[in-house]
């Protein structure tokens, strides 16, 4: 660590200043001459802003060059000499957005080049605010790509992806992540202030090239690297406060009370003549704020960008935080006279949490309004009030009797050497090499008053796991343009080894509360056998060797070819390695003599593509015939380990497969004021893993992870763009996302594995059902449930059907799925001057959701010891049991004001300061919803997705205050 | 760099390095190795005393033990506890797959163990005992079988291929009853402390004589006399007595009782998880009650005696008592306990049969609750999955002495029988005078067998041995034949073709 600070001191001595200036003055003017406010002049470290009226003055040295950029024109570059009042006018971009470069994994291209399902997302495409992670940046963004946060406003909650519908029955769902060149990297280690730009691979022939990884498709992040020439420091701050948007609302002790007293006399008892507000015990108004300090600069051949960022972000539940603590460096070097290329990278993140206690909102919600929040009598409970029953808590002493601490530190380095090849020109050879270490542990301490364990005299429980992540990636490259044929091709080979190791104690009995989880070994549980203590380890080996060829012939005819051999340690002995090929091909109708007339078509490209890829995200050693300590048994006077298997052996175990086809076409019109892209996507996964009951003989263990299902997905997808209004003035930039999915499950059984109808998404008591079902031919989420009729004479719900009070689990109707129908999301940019403006908002129509508050809390029949849904009121006719049915199955359309932020860009003539802009932004301010529930987005991942959890985090509004200075 | 990782990766080699658990292949190197593995055909039984097991079904299933939903609502998750009582047992029911379970995972537990043992050239000294007794297991676990179910997969063998076959109670009983007479020779016959837990001829021949006594039910055949000389076999010998105090069988600490025969092993340390702790103090106990009997937990308030089962005691029969939590609760220091300062805390036995069903509740003082197995003070029950210390008497010997007076009269020697000295005891034990001969009616018998063995799990097989079971009981309808029998769980069919 030392080593590390020194060598970025080191690396600060080169921001110094030159000599021998000239000022410049001038300016910056259009096609039409009219004067460009806000473009950028860049000489080194020197940098100026235009004012309204396109006017600048500039330091520069002499001879140095000058490059001049204003978006939607070309960059211009002079050098400085002796004429020191410029007038300069930009030519704008034909075709800026089509020559935008894009990550194609192993390699980029063009926009205009690309011909799979691949969306790109710069800087300015992402929305401004705060987030706790990058992935947050892209809701709404990416057509066919559904990203969700189900933890509302925890500041530690992770993002779930969802591309393309479901396309497994138990692997996991998560698009491998690509930061920097380093696959399978985590998304919360970087700072989503330096991200700039995002790739998303989508269909199978652009991911194919990832094999056995690529089914959820490929999100490549690049971060803020070195750039040459341009010395620059900059800081972004910002400060945020959350407002609660939604939550659960039970009843006040006013209502509590009223209710009682009216509608259920016979509870009285449960009247203890107190007003809290359990939820206000436990929350607070939350501020965080973030800082970035990111120093680059460099030469020609030496160039370097280091970031420094502290983040603090409060929970709305009071103890919740994250904090985040990140350095970085990226040095890149070209040596040996342009033979050699070297890009380094150093980072060390440490983030550390407070983690929420989520069953204290739950607790919160059903406390008893009337209760008091403390008792001095109830010495043994440490003064809180508590009554004694099953799962009823007192929700402020699981706060305050509860410190958790959970720490996670990653050092991560990074080297890629490029032997460029000079003799053949567009060939080199590619090694990087990446180690990543990364530290958990995780402390916990229930004080000896924490509600479900007193009486155990505090229990301490820590961990501390260890991962370690090793990548090496070769690759030889050839690029080239000869006869207006351009070529592109790389040969590869790519080894990653990980290594998990994890441990965990659990202790209790301890003298004192004062040692927390410090004094581990003096609890005495441990003395009596009671105590736990684990250490696990395991290790995984991933190896794939692969190819690719991108060819066109004068940006007309568009063609890749790719092929990848893959093998994992995760599969059955006997099948440890597969093939993934993929093809596409690309046709740009607008290059063809005969579209050339068309003056309002700037560009329509037809494209095809077809490739297959896998999904091997499961646990290891899932093939293997492994024996693990049973029970224990009591042998001889003294209790000894017994031995049995813990999983069955299945030499045949192998990656869930993918086929896809995608068709799409591109298109841009009125001098390319108008673009999009439509896609039509069918994917037919194959060989689902699932854990199949299976007979114990002949089998050694009672299930079996086996191949068998299939399941598919067909959609459209579309993007349009466009920029309504370009003036002097005034830019409106939109960008609309739409994309539609249908789900089969097609089958997931086979002659030997038949599991039949399967029940899933248990809602335990008092709904006591299955609210889903894995039925062949339907879609995966599939609600089934009685129909609600109306409310009987008795106060009971009427169910249709009914016979003898129940309605037969065969007589349930399918109400629907829960995923949407179409997902939408709309982004606007509108700019004026310096002041920018920007919009998005999301929405989803169609979808199930279930809203387990209503079909837990919201029956007169609840009420008593615990609280119910204030919602209860509005229909107090219905005063009966809890009956499952499709009342509790909701409509989950809604419509959500994501994001909103005005910037202010302030006209500077300073020295030291280059640029500045202050900017407010509010985030998740509202959603217009028919769902009666917390919040209808909810996850959509795993076998039962649409089910909201009774276990959740409130959503929150964030407004946001930020700064961005530039030196 | 490069090199040395060119130089670490083996290029393409993709094996798996276990570090946490072991490859089968690489396990059998000790004959300690071996005792371990065959350790699992044991701790398969540590199942019964679980939530969900064969022992918690079978008193759901009789006329011992009800599950009302409780005062919050609990316990009615679908009806499968309803189900399970009534005799309206769904194939989909979780209670009857865990059921099922027991004995099927204790079946392959030995069959896996025999395998290996054959598989296996090295010797140890015990070695044909302890394939004797792993053999008389199972066929203890196929008595569970086919005591319960009509058809059953039957498989000796991991060798066999396919799918285990359907075999019909006859064949199933055959193979039982040669089984344990092939084997009962190797088996130990003095049931010294080594033997706890074990499988000792004590336990073969009960197992035995249980077979014989139901044979009339299962196949059709009158085993009366064979009844009688396997219990002989064991009376005779000597080597178990009652013991003085009933509650002996049940206590936190009881590995000493002299009434044993075979018992399950079970404490708070080594058994605690949810397959295999004894967790009754969880299902039944209500939570307020806990803390005051010195359990940190707060219980489940679910299972509780049958009104009409609790009717059934003469009033002086201490066993209803230490069978039974009802009346005025105690904590554990014998203090009287309050609901609030001058209400007593007394729970009611008897309940109206409309408290049952989903849309009723019983009310918090309703319903005895099952206090057989005396509840540790110690504050060791913490709740959660940790289990008793209190080890179960699978078979014991008041349960061979009350087979023997059984077989004794079916065959019209009731005389002998009233005049059998442990037999006496029994009776006295439980602070009641000894049955005269005309006295020892089956019907009598019947109700002698149910209070001394309440709830340890034998009530079904007896019910239907004295054609009770498909009378009507409290909220239990009247049934016929077909319900004599359990049907086989969905899950099982799923996995075995052959069971459809």
């Amino acid at each position: 660590m030392k080593r590390f600070i020194t060598s970025l001191l080191l690396l600060g001595m080169f921001w110094t200043a030159l000599a021998q200036n000239s000022t410049l003055t001038g300016t910056v003017s259009d096609e039409r001459d009219a004067p460009l406010a806000g473009a950028t002049l860049v000489c080194g470290s020197h940098y100026a802003v235009t004012d309204q009226d396109g006017r600048f003055t500039l330091q520069a040295p002499q001879g140095a060059t000058v490059t001049v950029s204003f978006l939607g024109y070309d960059d211009y570059s002079f050098s400085v000499s002796g004429n020191t009042r410029l007038t300069i006018r930009l030519t704008p971009s034909a075709d800026t957005i089509l020559n935008e470069s894009v990550a194609i994994g192993y390699g980029k291209t063009t926009k205009k080049e690309v011909t799979g399902a691949v969306v790109s997302l710069k800087t300015e495409d992402l929305d401004k605010g705060s987030f706790t992670s990058a992935a947050g940046m892209l809701q709404g963004k990416v057509a066919g790509l559904t990203v969700v946060n189900p933890d509302g406003g925890d500041p530690n909650a992770s993002y779930q992806f969802l591309l393309r519908g479901t396309n497994t029955l138990s692997a996991g769902q998560g698009p491998l992540i690509i930061i920097d060149g380093v696959a399978d990297a985590d998304v919360r280690n970087i700072n989503f202030q330096e991200v700039e730009s995002i790739d998303v691979l989508k269909d199978g022939s652009a991911s194919a090239i990832y094999g056995t990884r690529g089914t959820n498709g490929v999100v490549i992040i690049t971060t803020k690297r070195a750039k040459s020439g341009t010395t620059s420091v900059q800081y972004d701050g910002q400060v945020s406060v959350q407002t609660v948007q939604s939550r659960a609302m039970p009843m006040t002790a006013e209502e509590f009370e009223y209710t009682i007293k009216n509608y259920a006399p016979g509870k009285s008892g449960s009247l203890y003549g107190h007003n809290t507000d359990w939820f206000k015990e436990i929350t607070r108004t939350p501020i965080s704020h973030k800082h970035n300090l990111a120093v680059s600069g460099g030469t020609e051949k030496f160039s370097h960008r280091t970031v420094i960022n502290v983040e603090q972000n409060q929970g709305l539940q009071k103890k919740n935080e994250a904090a985040k603590y990140l350095i970085k460096t990226n040095i890149t070097q070209h040596i040996l006279e342009g033979w050699m290329d070297l890009d380094f990278n150093l980072s060390y993140v440490k983030r550390v949490s407070s983690p929420a206690n989520y069953g204290a909102f739950r607790q919160a919600f059903m406390r008893n309004p009337t209760e008091p929040v403390y008792d001095p009598d109830a010495t043994i409970y440490g003064g809180y009030y508590t009554l004694t029953e099953s799962d009823y808590t007192n929700p402020v002493a699981m706060i305050n009797e509860r410190e958790a601490r959970n720490e996670t530190a990653t050092l991560a380095a990074n080297l890629r050497a490029t032997l460029n090849i000079l003799p053949v020109k567009g060939l080199k050879w590619d090694n990087f090499v990446s180690y990543s270490d990364e530290k958990y542990s995780s402390q916990e301490y229930k004080t000896s008053y924490y509600p479900s364990s007193v009486g155990k005299k505090g229990v301490a429980y820590t961990s501390a796991n260890a991962y370690d992540d090793f990548q090496w990636e070769s690759t030889l490259q050839y690029s080239n343009v000869f006869n207006g044929h351009s070529i592109q091709g790389i040969l590869g080979y790519t080894w990653q080894q990980k290594m998990n190791w994890e441990s965990s104690m659990e202790n209790y009995g301890f003298d004192s509360d004062f040692y927390k989880y410090n004094n581990m070994g003096s609890g005495t549980a441990l003395k009596e056998g009671l105590a736990e203590m684990s250490t696990y380890r395991s290790s995984s080996r991933y190896i794939a060797f692969f190819g690719r060829a991108i060819w066109n012939y004068k940006e007309k005819y568009l063609a890749s070819v790719s092929l990848r051999r893959d093998g994992s340690s995760r599969f059955g002995k006997n099948q440890k390695w597969g093939w993934f090929p993929a093809v596409s091909l690309g046709w740009r109708m607008t290059e063809e003599p005969w579209m050339k007339d068309i003056q309002w078509l700037n560009e329509l490209k037809l494209r095809a593509g077809f490739g297959v890829t896998g999904n091997q995200d499961f646990a290891n050693y899932k093939s293997l015939m492994l024996m693990s300590t049973g029970t224990s048994f009591y042998y001889n006077g003294e209790w000894i380990n017994s031995y049995a298997p813990a999983s069955n052996s299945n030499p045949y175990l192998r990656w869930e497969r993918k086929n896809e086809f995608n068709v799409g076409i591109d298109f841009s019109v009125l001098d390319n004021r108008i673009g999009g892209t439509l896609d039509y996507y069918y994917r037919l996964t194959t060989d689902l893993l699932y854990e199949y009951n299976v007979p114990v003989p002949p089998y050694d263990y009672k299930t079996l992870f086996t191949n068998v299902g299939s399941i598919s997905n067909m959609g459209i997808e579309l993007t349009l763009y466009a920029t309504p209004v370009k003036t002097r003035d005034w830019v409106w930039n939109t960008n609309l996302v739409a994309a539609h999915n249908e789900n089969k499950l097609i089958k997931f059984t086979n002659e030997e594995f038949q599991n039949q109808d399967y029940e899933i998404g248990w809602a335990a008591t008092p709904v006591g059902a299955y609210l889903q079902r894995l039925t062949e031919g339907e879609s995966l989420g599939s609600f089934y449930a009685p129909r609600y009729s109306h409310v009987g004479p008795d106060g009971s719900d009427v169910l249709q059907d009914e016979f003898m009070g129940k309605v037969p689990v065969a007589k349930w109707s399918r109400i629907g799925t829960a995923y949407p129908d179409l997902t939408l999301g709309w982004s606007n940019t509108v700019r004026f001057r310096q002041l920018t403006l920007s919009l998005t908002l999301r929405a989803a129509i169609g979808g199930k959701v279930f809203n387990s508050y209503r079909a837990n809390y919201e029956s007169l029949q609840q009420i008593g010891l615990r609280n119910i849904l204030s919602s209860w009121l509005d229909n107090t006719a219905y005063t009966g049991e809890i009956r499952y049915s499709d009342k509790y199955i909701e409509d989950a359309s809604y419509l959500k004001l994501d994001n909103v932020s005005l910037s202010y860009d302030i006209p500077l003539n300073n020295k030291f300061l280059h640029g500045a802009r202050i900017f407010v932004s509010g985030q998740n301010l509202l959603c217009i919803t028919g769902y009666k529930g917390v919040d209808p987005e909810v996850s959509l991942s795993g076998l039962t997705p649409g089910i909201e959890s009774t276990s959740y985090y409130p959503r929150t509004s964030t407004f946001t205050l930020g700064a961005s200075l530039t030196f | 760099m490069v090199l040395s990782a060119a130089a670490l990766c083996a290029c393409t080699n993709l094996d798996e390095e276990i570090y946490s658990k072991i490859a089968k292949e690489n396990f059998f190197n000790t004959e300690e190795q071996f005792v371990k593995y065959s350790a699992r055909a044991y701790s398969s039984l540590q199942h019964w005393g679980t939530e969900k097991s064969l022992w918690t079904f079978v008193i759901q299933n009789t006329n011992e033990v009800c599950v009302p939903v409780n005062p919050n609502g609990g316990w009615w998750d679908d009806g499968r506890y309803n189900e399970v009582h009534v005799h309206s047992i769904s194939y989909s029911n979780r209670l009857l797959e865990m059921a099922w379970d027991y004995w099927t995972n204790g079946v392959t537990a030995c069959n896996d163990v025999l395998d290996m043992f054959e598989n296996v050239e090295k010797d140890f000294e015990a070695k044909d005992r302890v394939i004797a007794e792993v053999k008389t297991l199972r066929a203890y676990y196929y008595m569970c079988a086919m005591d319960n179910w009509q058809h059953i997969p039957f498989s000796v063998s991991k060798k066999e291929s396919g799918y285990p076959p359907k075999k019909e109670r006859d064949f199933v009983f055959d193979f039982i009853v040669k089984e344990i007479t092939d084997n009962i020779q190797y088996l130990q016959e003095e049931p010294t402390g080594e033997y706890y837990g074990r499988i000792t001829q004590g336990a073969a021949y009960a197992i035995l004589a249980k077979m014989y006594l139901n044979a009339e039910k299962w196949i059709g055949k009158q085993m009366w006399a064979e009844a009688e000389a396997a219990c002989n076999a064991i009376i005779s010998k000597g080597h178990y007595t009652l013991a003085s105090n009933y509650k002996d069988n049940f206590s936190v600490y009881n590995e000493n009782c002299p009434e044993q025969i075979l018992a399950i092993p079970f404490s708070t340390v080594y058994t605690t998880s949810d397959h295999n702790a004894f967790l009754i103090y969880m299902s039944t106990l209500p939570a307020d009650l806990c803390r005051p009997f010195g359990i940190n937990a707060d219980a489940w308030d679910g299972l509780c005696g049958e009104p009409d089962f609790l009717a059934s005691y003469d009033p002086a029969d201490t066993r209803k008592k230490d069978t039974w939590l009802y009346g005025q609760m105690y904590d554990k220091d014998g203090n009287p306990l309050e609901l609030e300062p001058g209400v007593p805390y007394i729970i009611d036995p008897d309940m109206p049969e409309s408290v049952y069903g989903k849309d009723a509740r019983r009310t918090a003082l309703q319903g005895a609750r099952i206090g057989k197995w005396t509840y540790q003070s110690d504050g060791r029950l913490t709740g959660g999955q940790v289990g008793m210390d209190n080890d179960f008497f699978l078979i014991r010997y008041a349960d061979v002495v009350l087979m023997y007076v059984e077989a004794l009269v079916r065959q019209d020697k009731a005389a002998t029988a009233a005049n059998l000295e442990d037999f006496r005891k029994i009776r006295t034990r439980a602070g009641l005078a000894p049955m005269t001969a005309t006295e020892l009616t089956l019907d009598n018998l019947y109700w002698e067998r149910a209070h001394e063995l309440a709830i340890e799990g034998w009530q079904r097989q007896d019910m239907i041995r004295f054609d009770k079971y498909l009378e009507a009981w409290w909220a239990k309808p009247e049934k016929t034949e077909s319900d004599l029998t359990l049907p086989i769980p969905k899950s099982a069919i799923a996995a075995n073709p052959n069971l459809k």
